[in-house]
């Protein structure tokens, strides 16, 4: 064990000597982090999409969709409640308002019309905006109609909206990017990292002068996997320290199932890079090959942007690329707070390609 | 008992036969030499009994146990400096000394391995701070870290500036004065003839010599060479009458004679540049060499 950890902690000084490393290691995706951040953060109000469902069908519930229809922050969005629910539980729309039968009666006999206002609570800013302004404007309609029936009297309070909300796990941009740079980190450490040290270090002959010691392979090999896991928890932890204390992202994941999460897609990625280490003959191929495995994952996994965004083809594209899955888990665990057995399937895949990228390396592994 | 025994080894890569047929004895504490150009197979050799490669065929006992079978435990007990390696740029001298210390069960101090090596005042010095002789001086430190019974040497001067290649003979020697077994590859005469006890001749896979670097000089350049000039000048004929006098051939304005009684044959070119009425000058009589040696087994040279 002296062995194991003799070796685990020069790895982990010879990288806090490489202060190039450090560089990609830690400050790249802080900056990352950051500009995205910054540049996104902000931009995330436009119009506000109403769904709306009329059960009550009455001249007056008629009247405020046409009002509503006349309001310019509105997007308004016609459908049965069950379509609109979904819809808001997909993100597509950001607040459902429904007229229940019989507001119009209540309103005319003078009693607040029941109406129910769903928003998303995953997007607390933009669902506060929709339900205050929905309640104003509908509060102010429901008056002047009132105001106008036949034997109508004002009363105090129109309308009665009970607010309900639906998480759509649709999250702000820098919810969103935060994860996303911890994948991409996660990833370009594995593919970046370890694996080419260990091509430099064949290239030396290191690999050579250990293999004349008794040191078994499963040791070293052990111990630098090790450290480099430690190194992604550390990268985990600083990310979203920063996230948390620059833009107050929410996190909400529990610390040990974020732990797991991250030690797998760490370990996952570690693999890919030790099979690309183990396939290609120098540094250079080495480094070449990962940046042309890396490049398109980090544009086309929807770590970035959110599929949704993206052209069906692209977004088909995305859910073949192990990157995704590890933004997906990332997310779903530590900024929804999800439990890691409802992201089972992305952990089933990083695990399964870490296991076949991990038996891929042992086959071709060489020492020299 | 020997310390190695290798027999009948053979190695081949594709239609090549880098190892074809090798077979020597390595005594307990001598320092045993591998000499040869490039490419005769040294490093190979080297490499299979150090465990680092397979062989295709032949029996190797290292510190009497078998180097297929026993590879873990012959592990233990050598130290092995290989020929290229360079180590991590960013531990220092002392660090990697103590990392590889800890792959091996029996550990030395790496306090004595650091003036063993020389290294005290760069012991906290970065690997890729070091120069080139110091960087080899680690590489032979590293080969000690587990106090080793025997140790393997590959090239250990190549590429060295003289001054380098001293120190790192007088570790060599300091190794000897320790009582290791030393094998060293090398295709400097100077340091065959300098460090081995005992010296194999290896080209294109074979050896084609073994023995005392005196024994093989006597065995195969037996004679000594003797230049001179002879003022005036004095017709080769007499010259070749001198004692004991086997060739001779005008070489800078005088001649070169060879022979295998020196102090007669010095005593009769003074004799004949009295008789003939000259002044013998420039005198200068050299030994053969494992050059010499190298030069009469394979009609080429070893520098080549």
């Amino acid at each position: 064990m002296s062995r194991f950890f003799k070796f685990m902690g020069a790895s982990l000084k010879m990288l806090y000597r490489d202060r190039m490393a450090l560089f990609w290691l830690f400050l790249f995706p802080l900056l990352l982090m950051l500009l995205l951040g910054t540049i996104f953060g902000k931009s995330g109000q436009a119009d506000i999409s109403l769904g709306f469902v009329d059960l009550d069908r009455s001249q007056i519930s008629k009247g405020i969709e046409s009002a509503l229809e006349g309001i310019e922050a509105f997007n308004l969005k016609r459908g049965t409640e069950k379509e609109l629910l979904e819809e808001l539980g997909d993100a597509k729309i950001n607040a459902v308002l429904i007229l229940e039968s019989g507001f119009a009666e209540s309103v005319t006999q003078g009693k607040p019309g029941k109406a129910v206002i769903y928003v998303d609570r995953s997007s607390p800013n933009v669902s506060e905006i929709a339900a205050s302004t929905v309640n104003q404007v509908l509060d102010e309609i429901a008056r002047e109609i009132a105001a106008r029936a036949p034997g109508g009297r004002p009363v105090p309070r129109m309308i009665d909206v009970e607010q309900k909300s639906v998480s759509s796990g649709e999250l702000s941009y820098v919810d969103f990017i935060v994860p996303g740079v911890l994948a991409i980190t996660l990833m370009t450490s594995g593919l970046m990292g370890l694996s080419l040290d260990f091509v430099n270090y064949r290239e030396k002959g290191i690999l050579r002068r250990i293999k004349v010691s008794p040191l078994p392979l499963s040791r070293f090999l052990g111990a630098e996997i090790t450290a480099a896991m430690v190194m992604s928890l550390i990268q985990a932890v600083i990310l979203l320290a920063v996230g948390k204390l620059v833009f107050g992202i929410d996190i909400r994941g529990d610390y040990l199932s974020m732990a797991v999460v991250v030690l797998i897609g760490s370990a996952s990625f570690l693999a890919m890079g030790f099979m690309i280490s183990s396939l290609v003959q120098t540094f250079k191929t080495a480094e070449a090959v990962s940046n042309v495995v890396s490049f398109p994952m980090m544009f086309l996994s929807g770590v970035f942007f959110p599929l949704a965004l993206m052209p069906d083809f692209l977004a088909s594209v995305a859910r073949v690329l192990p990157l995704y899955y590890l933004g997906d888990a990332l997310r779903e665990v530590m900024i929804k707070g999800n439990s890691l057995f409802s992201v089972w399937l992305d952990i089933v895949v990083l695990i399964a390609v870490g296991l076949a990228c991990f038996g891929i390396s042992v086959r071709f592994f060489r020492w020299e | 008992m020997a310390a190695i025994t290798v027999t009948d080894l053979k190695k081949s890569y594709g239609d090549i036969k880098a190892v074809d047929g090798v077979s020597f004895d390595v005594e307990e504490k001598e320092v045993f030499g591998i000499l040869g150009p490039n490419g005769a197979g040294k490093t190979t050799t080297l490499e299979i009994i150090e465990t680092l490669r397979d062989d295709d065929s032949g029996e190797i006992t290292v510190a009497g146990l078998d180097v297929r079978r026993d590879s873990r435990s012959i592990k233990e007990v050598i130290g092995v400096q290989l020929q290229t390696t360079v180590f991590f740029d960013k531990l220092t001298v002392r660090e990697t000394i103590e990392l590889f210390a800890s792959f091996y069960n029996n550990r030395v101090k790496a306090e004595s391995l650091l003036e063993l090596a020389g290294l005290e005042e760069r012991s906290n010095a970065m690997l890729n701070e070091l120069s080139g002789g110091q960087h080899k001086r680690v590489s032979i430190a590293l080969a000690l870290v587990n106090d080793p019974k025997i140790v393997f040497l590959d090239e250990p001067t190549t590429g060295l500036d003289p001054q380098a290649r001293r120190s790192v003979w007088d570790i060599v020697t300091r190794l000897r004065e320790q009582e290791k077994t030393v094998v060293v590859t090398t295709h400097y005469i100077e340091e065959a003839e300098y460090l081995c006890d005992r010296v194999a001749v290896m080209d294109h896979g074979h050896i084609i010599a073994t023995g005392t670097p005196d024994e093989l000089i006597d065995r195969y350049s037996p004679e000594s060479h003797i230049t001179f000039t002879l003022t005036p000048t004095v017709d080769e004929s007499v010259v070749r009458a001198i004692t004991g006098v086997r060739g001779s051939r005008p070489y800078n304005g005088g001649y070169e004679v060879s022979t295998l009684t020196p102090q007669e044959t010095l005593v009769g070119i003074f004799a004949a540049a009295y008789e003939n009425g000259a002044v013998a000058d420039q005198v200068s009589m050299k030994r053969a060499t494992l050059e010499d040696v190298f030069l009469k087994i394979t009609g080429r040279s070893l520098r080549e």
